[in-house]
């Protein structure tokens, strides 16, 4: 196998394909990537079995073939020569890479060891605006929980729900529903939290095919395919979460109450929470930490119900104010006990819940 | 109960000792007189409510509310507070970690004069003897003797006067209580039974009834109550009480720690040993040497001189491995230690040990404030009479091993951030596996589901599991901030109705449903924890 591509070109497509590749992988078969070169088209494949993503480009082919090649090395090594074209060769079980001068030479892993991936089913695939859909997926993607002992609550949990997509993620202490109505697909599955952090990176595009079905969730573009396999498990059954009525409404601007929330985390920890007091004229937020000393200041806005104080981790806050994007921030709360509820002053497509500090 | 009310300067909430609440002489507000005024800063000495007792208390007089808290009326003290709050004893009750009088039912019985935080009192014993005065020997440690045969006697009086081994009769049974009758032929606890038995051929082995020693041992715990609600409960049988606050109502430690005693007896017929001294490291050595049915009291200023011929076996915290680290130094008694720079010590034993055991020696107690100033960890486990060797059999055991962890951290008022599985497979290798939780849980349901998942990651699936254990660590206290889960309330809910049950109607008057006809079957034997 041999081709020569521009430096940059092949810097692009190397390192998409690697970002599927797991930093410590048990295999060192995964610390590569697969690449097959066929007439003028070269395929690189990363993979650590969970996710899987391909890349593709157009290069001048010297030898068809295929071979494997050790990931982060051999992009950082075409990432490092001298800008201009740049030949990759495979030989006698050596990867070349030369350009401009210098020369690199790594040892070949085996194509025969690397696992076979099956090609993406994309008969059910529906066309999305790539941009709109990574907007949605960030805003969920907040509330999901990256603690691998329960894995169901490590994913965004696609469903169709009333002719429009939903996505859901909880960590069980917050809960993030962002309905996308311009898609009317039936998506449905867990996608891990770890491959849609990936998409935008690595085949994110304006123009995005989407597949969420039994076994995987594939995302394709004309940057390649992601293919991620979807967790197995029943998601927890949120509905029954969402207070059904709030008597009490804050309506506050964001950025005043990002930005208070911002010097409020100055003092606040995990375990130290943000306190919430909210009357009519607005909200007043403060945090005092033992031998450290607090913060406290008043946002306005308009408050409608019973005077109260509410607490919450000044970082779960944070997440879900900074989620909604919108110029006011609605904020409903029952009791101190109870959940609070996130959105936008005016769209009904987002919410994000959050559960209280009891005092 | 004596009634007395008792409230702090700068509280929103109605009937308050001022901080100042006059001249030595003039009467109180709320009735007793003012016996003295400041005796330094931040600290007085004064006489009030209906009470005849005295208030004491170091530090800064005034209960400051917490910074950045409108109004000042939180429920939340800064440590400070509290310490200085724990550190005011009225008459027979101390007073400590007060909190908001108007709101929570901690206030209420604190208006009542009970104490309501027990734990953190060991950190401010040091700072409180120093205002105390007389009675200096103020830290009783009562142990009861040989307490689960006793138990078994109360029911069975034909076990009287025989050396009696409680303990599973298995192969793999280890005494957990044996009688002094045994002891004396040289059975500990802890042995194997097979070993026992062959120490006391003629011994009857009784099967443990964990059900009745923890009746028993509550029991014990409501007459110390009684006493003082200073109340440190180390084991189901053993305490750390500090008296310092009973010297007006007993002329002696002595008595004190007499009227102990025989209050045990004369209600549950069940003998006790008492050791009384100026640090618990004293006092419960001393109990040791009291037993059985004795007490012994370390005077103040002799504990060197006690503690000196002791063999270092004899300090907490001394194992094997020290052991045989000092004995090569050619240190046999407590005494000895001296003989040896700190320095060298530390070099010799290890950082942590040597200047542990040099400041035992000096009558320091290094070590035990460590281990019983705060607890650090709760945890349940189970050494198995045959191992375990299907999943179901294991998750059974971890489900009951959830339930026991959740009601004991509820009753010590603790949420755990981490739990850790423990496994010991049957070849004696022994592995744990840690899982830490964004936010702390106590919660059966919780701990089960964790617990289940470390376990899966071990290799319990195919080597068989001898003990199972489950321990929660970062404890937290439940009247800390904490952040609730979604859905937490049902299974808290669940969890305090099931303890409520319980503690009315006993231990096996509701479990689990897969636990149901399981308790009977297994014969395994309690370690104590």
């Amino acid at each position: 196998m041999r081709i020569r591509a521009e430096r940059d070109d092949l810097v692009d497509v190397l390192s998409r394909a690697g970002r599927a590749v797991g930093t410590r992988s048990p295999l060192p078969i995964l610390q590569g990537v697969l690449v097959e070169v066929t007439g003028k088209t070269m395929r690189v494949t990363g993979t650590d079995l969970e996710v899987t993503v391909k890349t593709e480009l157009e290069v001048e082919t010297i030898e068809e073939g295929q071979t494997v090649i050790p990931s982060r090395l051999a992009t950082e090594a075409v990432r490092k020569l001298p800008p201009g074209a740049v030949v990759l060769e495979a030989k006698e079980g050596e990867i070349e890479i030369t350009g401009g001068g210098p020369r690199f030479r790594f040892r070949e892993l085996s194509v025969d060891e690397f696992p076979k991936i099956e090609e993406p089913d994309m008969s059910e695939a529906v066309g999305v605006d790539g941009d709109a859909f990574g907007e949605a997926l960030r805003q969920v993607m907040v509330a999901a929980s990256t603690d691998d002992a329960r894995p169901i609550l490590t994913g965004v949990f696609f469903e169709h729900e009333e002719g429009k997509l939903r996505l859901v993620a909880t960590d069980s202490y917050r809960l993030a529903v962002r309905d996308v109505p311009a898609v009317d697909a039936d998506l449905s599955g867990l996608v891990p939290v770890r491959a849609l952090k990936e998409l935008g990176r690595s085949v994110g595009a304006s123009e995005l095919q989407v597949a969420v079905g039994g076994r995987e969730a594939i995302f394709s573009s004309s940057r390649g395919t992601l293919t991620a396999r979807v967790i197995e498990g029943t998601f927890p059954n949120y509905r029954q979460l969402i207070p059904e009525s709030y008597p009490s409404r804050l309506r506050v601007s964001r950025e005043a109450l990002l930005a208070a929330i911002d010097r409020a985390s100055l003092v606040a920890e995990d375990h130290i929470p943000i306190r919430l007091a909210l009357s009519s004229g607005g909200v007043e937020l403060s945090v005092s930490r033992q031998d450290v000393g607090g913060e406290t200041e008043h946002v306005e806005g308009e408050y409608n119900g019973e005077e109260m104080i509410i607490a919450f981790n000044s970082r779960y806050l944070n997440d879900g104010v900074n989620a909604v994007e919108e110029e006011t921030v609605v904020l409903d709360v029952l009791d101190p006990l109870k959940p609070g509820v996130l959105r936008g002053g005016e769209g009904e497509d987002f919410l994000y819940l959050l559960m209280p500090v009891r005092l | 109960m004596v009634e007395i009310g008792l409230e702090f300067a700068g509280k929103a909430a109605g009937k308050i000792v001022p901080s100042s609440p006059g001249p030595p002489g003039s009467e109180h507000p709320l009735g007793g007189s003012i016996i003295g005024g400041r005796t330094g800063p931040g600290q007085g000495r004064y006489r009030v409510g209906r009470l005849d007792g005295a208030v004491e208390w170091r530090g800064d007089d005034r209960i400051r509310p917490q910074v950045g808290q409108p109004g000042g009326g939180s429920s939340r003290l800064s440590s400070a507070d509290r310490a200085q709050a724990k550190a005011i004893e009225i008459g027979v009750y101390h007073v400590t970690g007060v909190v908001d009088f108007a709101m929570s039912d901690e206030v209420q019985r604190a208006e009542h004069g009970v104490r309501v935080y027990r734990r953190p009192w060991a950190r401010l014993v040091g700072g409180y003897r120093r205002v105390m005065g007389g009675f200096s020997e103020h830290i009783a440690h009562l142990d009861m003797d040989a307490f689960f045969v006793e138990v078994e006697r109360r029911r069975r009086p034909d076990l009287i006067g025989k050396a009696v081994l409680v303990g599973g009769a298995g192969n793999r049974g280890v005494v957990a209580s044996a009688s002094y009758e045994a002891r004396r032929r040289g059975v500990r606890s802890g042995m194997p039974m097979i070993q026992a038995r062959r120490l006391v051929p003629h011994g009857v082995v009784v099967p443990p009834d964990h059900s009745a020693y923890r009746e028993a041992s509550d029991r014990v715990f409501e007459i110390l109550d009684g006493f003082t609600p200073s109340v440190e409960r180390v084991s189901v049988d053993e305490a750390f009480i500090d008296i310092g606050g009973l010297r007006l109502h007993y002329e002696s430690p002595r008595a004190c720690g007499e009227k102990m005693r025989a209050a045990i007896r004369a209600e549950l017929s069940l003998p006790s040993s008492v050791g009384i001294a100026t640090t618990r490291l004293v006092a419960k050595m001393a109990s040791r040497d009291a037993k059985p049915d004795g007490i012994l009291v370390i005077e103040a200023g002799t504990e060197l001189h006690y503690l000196h011929p002791k063999h270092v076996e004899a300090l907490w915290g001394v194992g094997q491995a020290t052991r045989a680290r000092i004995e090569e130094l050619g240190i046999e008694t407590v005494g000895d230690i001296l003989t040896f720079p700190r320095d060298t010590l530390v070099r010799r034993v290890g950082e942590a040990v040597g200047a542990m055991l040099w400041s035992m020696a000096h009558g320091g107690e290094a070590g035990m404030a460590a281990e019983t100033a705060t607890t650090r960890s709760i945890s349940v486990e189970q050494t198995y009479e045959t191992d375990l060797t299907t999943e179901d059999s294991m998750e059974r055991e971890l489900l009951a091993h959830a339930d026991k962890l959740s009601a004991r951290l509820r009753h010590a008022r603790y949420v755990a951030s981490t739990i850790t599985l423990k496994v010991r497979y049957p070849d004696f290798t022994t592995v744990s596996r840690t899982h830490t939780f964004a936010a702390p849980v106590s919660s059966s349901a919780e701990i089960f589901d964790i617990a289940r998942r470390l376990l899966g990651r071990t290799a319990a699936d195919h080597r068989g599991v001898r003990l199972l254990g489950i321990g929660g660590d970062g404890l937290v206290g439940t009247d800390e901030p904490r952040q609730l889960a979604l859905g937490d309330s049902v299974w808290e809910e669940m969890d305090e109705a099931v303890e409520k049950i319980r503690d009315r109607f006993g231990g096996s008057a509701v479990g689990r449903a897969r636990l149901a006809d399981f308790d009977e079957q297994n014969g395994g034997m309690s370690e104590p924890v």
